[in-house]
């Protein structure tokens, strides 16, 4: 059985509460408040609308950027030259110019060894061609072997050089450069 | 009907499996919004009111319920938006009556008002407010939404997402609890009235 839906309390005391509670009306100005609310709050919706259509194309534009700096550097990296060996300590032979030692570099990096003898010492030349990346130190404490040097845990000193600034050991120097 | 405006309200009305299936424009949002607003305010400020929040505490809640209604209007149906209303309003109503002082759920602990004064309407407010804050929340919602604001049992299952004979039960226990609660009150006026 449901209550009955036109109840009315038992005493006149509680249908007189009962009345000032359904005469209750909102205050003044709580309707307007409330719209007030509304208007406001689509209004700072509608404000940073422009901002957002500007990350639209400002984002992907972006991305673009940043792929196309590193497809540039990649394509460097790979197309680099390859870097000259330190220069000698020794004092008393004269410092090769850049243009000749990136030329002999070029050069021995590009052919193979000239013989079976010379391969042993050309294979260090050769090597600066797959050099790794700057900042790498090989290790020289214990353990680690450079490879194709056969010395295990020691840097190989730099090999001497002639005038024309080639390895002292290029067999081709006398062909191409005609001072030995 | 305009074409305007007609596709305006299928867009409004449009649900798949409760879902819309476009969202409305800014612009319809707003609309629909204030026209919420117009239509449920008062209602929404009684229910909240009778749940026991003061008129400022009652215009906060009103305005947390409207936005979360501005987050969600895409997925109220246009037919039961008072229904939504009221249940954000019982949530939030209900979270805000738990941050005020308890109140005994015996008999008044404040002077009864005399009878006299009781002609005035705000203080019969006041009485009534407390009469309502010492019953529990679930009559008290299901007593105010029936009786004060005057919606039906199965307007009231809806809105408080409660079946009709958990509604009808709760209202047969709050009538008792309020006429009880009414009558220790007249009780204690008589005392006084005898005492004089």
């Amino acid at each position: 059985m449901s209550p009955d839906p036109s109840f009315e309390p038992k005493s006149e005391l509680g249908r007189q509460l009962l009345k000032a509670g359904r005469d209750d009306e909102p205050p003044e100005g709580a309707t307007d408040r409330a719209l007030e609310l509304v208007e406001s709050t689509f209004a700072a919706e509608e404000a940073p609308a422009p901002k957002r259509r500007w990350a639209l194309w400002a984002l992907p534009a972006a991305a673009v950027v940043v792929g196309v700096v590193v497809v540039a550097q990649l394509r460097e990296s790979s197309t680099e030259q390859p870097v000259a060996e330190p220069v000698p300590t020794s004092t008393a032979d004269p410092a090769p110019t850049a243009t000749a030692t990136a030329a002999a570099t070029a050069k021995v990096a590009t052919r193979p060894p000239a013989s079976a003898s010379a391969s042993a010492s050309a294979s260090a030349t050769v090597k600066v061609a797959t050099r790794p990346p700057k900042g790498y130190r090989p290790k020289t404490s214990s353990g680690g072997k450079t490879a194709g040097t056969g010395s295990a845990g020691k840097t190989k000193p730099p090999p001497a050089k002639g005038a024309c600034g080639c390895a002292a050991e290029d067999l081709m120097c006398q062909m191409r450069c005609g001072q030995k | 009907m305009p074409p305007s405006e007609l596709a305006a309200a299928s867009r409004a009305t449009c649900l798949h499996r409760g879902k819309p299936l476009a969202r409305l424009s800014d612009t319809d949002q707003k609309r629909r919004l204030r026209g919420m607003v117009v239509q449920h305010h008062a209602t929404l400020w009684g229910f909240l009111r009778r749940l026991g929040l003061d008129d400022s505490d009652a215009d906060d809640a009103i305005q947390e319920v409207l936005l979360v209604a501005m987050r969600k209007l895409d997925d109220i149906d246009p037919r039961f938006e008072r229904g939504f209303l009221l249940r954000t309003a019982y949530r939030v109503g209900c979270r805000l009556r738990a941050r005020r002082p308890q109140v005994g759920t015996d008999g008044l602990a404040d002077p009864v008002p005399h009878p006299d004064v009781l002609v005035d309407q705000k203080r019969a407010r006041e009485l009534l407010d407390e009469i309502l804050a010492r019953m529990s929340e679930q009559l008290c919602a299901v007593f105010v939404l029936h009786d004060i604001v005057r919606l039906t049992m199965a307007e009231i299952a809806e809105a408080l997402d409660l079946k009709p004979g958990t509604v009808a039960s709760r209202l047969r226990r709050a009538r008792a609890d309020f006429d009880q609660r009414v009558a220790r009150v007249e009780a204690s006026m008589n005392r006084r009235e005898v005492g004089r």
